[in-house]
């Protein structure tokens, strides 16, 4: 129960996590403080856990935490299942914030038909038509398939609203709305047209079977998971783990399936770099902006038909391929105006003493272009090496079944004990570990505006490099058919190391 | 299903046809295929025009809409040069309660009033709004041209 508790509290700002300088240190202390009320707590299974204090579930427990939560609102309130749970939806599942709201009012008609709980009235005064399917206008039969009411494959079903359609129908339209996605699935509401009656849990249950009853109550779960601040699915291909934010504790999640991951913003984990700037950097990396920048580092517009043109060889005089514009490179002046008075085809006097004389449009278009084309240069600088690291660690990745492998083959072959020989699988996870923190010190690093603090910065990064490079050399080297002491003695430093170098950004 | 659905449509569509709408299928053969005609709304400047319409019913229909669009070119800032038509019962807010009777009825209310907030064509919808009389001439124009 105590899970719940804190699960439910409001005062988790999810805003403050560890974006801004300073509140590292705080979050490592109250991570620590989590950790021990997580082992000592009751009713917290410790495997549970991950070592920053998330809940990591699978779907299933997912959905009794779910269940709970609505419970606990049908008691505390006295409503039903149904109602608790378009409730709470329309809560985003922020109990406090809707329990507020019910218990503040008397008027909960309202409320109720504003989530079509309860018929609208007024529909039925604007729309007449939407009385057709009642059971006093409908003459009978089914308004979708035509059938009888009555006979034994056509029975009569309706929602409050009291539009009536057959049961057989009631199964095709909910099947059909929950494979047309989630939006649809959660959206659905009477079959009658214009009625804002939404269709409830228990309807789905009532009439899907097989598949359709499984998407269903995989929407039904996504319905919670999406809308919850406090909870994440894990991004990973693949991963059908799901993170449940606990309070306090950092923002890095390491998930079951081996992956680890930022809670704040669902990148991949990036530290030392803060969110914003790694999804300013993943959108520099995808996006059209670096070709814009060589274009403006490399290329001039032909002043008369504004078409960007580089040049890559001869002298300044320049022809335009597409408005056969003749004009001069360097000043971009009609080249009529040109010849041998103005210095030839390899000199431009116009150029020159605009310069000297210091014209402002000059000197401003020549600023801006070394200015796009430093920036081109040290984005370049810090993308390659971010490359670099991102593949070395998928290269690191590769290699851990391998690894695996030959610990099975050293304790076969050789029969080391398998405790002696775990030592190698940590150091592969290590340097996985590595280079991730490794490839986003580029992204922190790109970043950084102040010299001092990236001269510092560097020179701790240098040395992670260094020994990161080492360690992976080492595993690298083959093992058969016997082990190199080395990585023994390297990696509980390098850990330190790791360790150091992430607390001391 | 769908078939005795189309199939009763069809009979009541004889019995009680609506106001200047009518429909059928146009192959014996083929029951989810019909072509409908709207004929242009006297207060709207579509007036004496007769606009064909392609329907293909879904084999999940009456749970997918049907798919309508005009075979007739029309000048509307909700139906585009394919025939297109810009309509929400044809989209998100289509419910198996409908049939194609308040379809075709509601696309012949679009004629007279069309729904420029929300266009498929925008360079329609801007005239609509600031120059009404120049979108009535040109609809008249186009009426007279394709659809007499």
């Amino acid at each position: 129960m105590e899970r719940e508790n804190s699960y439910v509290s409001p005062n988790v700002d999810l805003e403050d996590g560890w974006g801004d300088e300073g509140s590292y240190e705080q979050s490592m202390e109250r991570q620590a403080s989590v950790q021990s009320a997580g082992i000592g707590g009751a009713g917290v299974e410790k495997e549970e856990v991950d070592k920053n204090g998330f809940i990591v579930q699978k779907l299933e427990n997912i959905e009794k935490t779910q269940w709970r939560i609505v419970r606990e609102t049908n008691e505390t309130l006295g409503l039903t299942d149904d109602q608790s749970i378009i409730l709470l939806r329309a809560f985003k599942w922020n109990t406090e914030k809707f329990q507020d709201k019910w218990l503040s009012t008397d008027n909960h008609s309202k409320l109720l038909i504003e989530q079509g709980l309860e018929f609208d009235q007024k529909i039925a005064k604007s729309f007449p038509y939407v009385n057709a399917t009642l059971k006093s206008a409908n003459q009978g039969y089914c308004q979708i398939c035509y059938s009888q009411f009555n006979s034994t494959n056509a029975k009569a079903d309706s929602l409050k609203c009291g539009h009536e359609f057959c049961s057989g129908d009631w199964t095709d339209y909910l099947s059909a709305r929950v494979n047309q996605g989630f939006q649809f699935c959660i959206s659905t509401t009477c079959p009658q047209h214009q009625c804002n009656m939404a269709v409830p849990h228990s309807m789905f249950v009532k009439y899907l079977t097989g598949a359709d009853l499984k998407t269903y109550q995989k929407w039904f779960c996504k319905s919670y998971t999406d809308d919850n601040k406090k909870v994440r699915w894990c991004p990973f291909a693949g991963c059908d783990y799901c993170v449940i934010y606990k309070d306090g504790g950092i923002m890095e999640v390491n998930c079951k399936c081996g992956n680890s991951f930022c809670f704040k913003c669902g990148q991949e984990s990036h530290k030392p770099s803060d969110c914003d700037n790694t999804k300013q950097w993943n959108l520099k990396n995808s996006a059209e902006s670096e070709n814009i920048t060589w274009i403006m580092a490399n290329t001039k517009d032909c002043p008369k038909c504004n078409k960007p043109i580089e040049k890559n060889q001869g002298c300044n005089h320049m022809t335009c391929r597409l408005c056969r514009h003749e004009f001069c490179w360097l000043c971009t002046g009609d080249w009529k105006e040109h010849g041998s008075a103005t210095g030839g085809y390899y000199q431009c006097n116009k150029y020159d003493a605009a310069k000297k004389s210091g014209d402002q449009t000059i000197l401003s278009k020549e600023k801006k272009i070394d200015d796009a084309k430093n920036e081109l240069k040290k984005y370049m600088f810090y993308f390659e090496r971010f490359n670099n690291h991102h593949k070395a660690e998928k290269h690191a990745k590769e290699l851990l079944p391998v690894i695996q492998n030959k610990i099975l083959m050293l304790h076969d072959v050789k029969n080391y004990p398998v405790g002696e020989l775990n030592f190698l699988e940590e150091a592969i996870n290590q340097v996985v570990r590595c280079r991730q923190v490794l490839k986003y010190t580029y992204v922190h690093g790109y970043y950084i505006k102040n010299e001092m603090e990236l001269n510092l910065f560097q020179s701790m990064q240098e040395m992670l490099e260094k020994f990161c490079e080492h360690l992976h050399e080492l595993i690298e080297k083959p093992l058969d058919p016997y082990l190199d002491p080395n990585i023994i003695e390297r990696t509980p430093f390098y850990r330190y190391r790791d360790e150091q170098f992430a607390r001391g950004r | 299903m769908a078939l005795k659905r189309i199939q009763k449509e069809l009979i009541d569509l004889g019995k009680d046809p609506p106001a200047n709408c009518s429909a059928g299928p146009i192959d014996e053969k083929d029951q989810y295929h019909w072509q409908a005609t709207i004929m242009g709304p006297d207060d709207s400047p579509y007036a004496g025009g007769v606009f064909f319409l392609n329907i293909h019913f879904p084999t999940d229909y009456p749970f997918k809409p049907p798919k309508c669009n005009f075979t007739t070119r029309i000048y509307h800032p909700n139906i585009n040069s394919n025939g297109s038509i810009c309509l929400d019962i044809l989209k998100d807010q289509w419910s198996p309660a409908l049939t194609i009777s308040k379809v075709l009825l509601s696309i012949s209310s679009l004629l007279t009033d069309a729904n420029p907030d929300d266009p498929l064509v925008p360079e329609i919808a801007h005239i609509y709004k600031t120059d009404r009389p120049k979108y009535e001439a040109t609809a008249r124009e186009w009426t007279r041209k394709y659809a007499m």
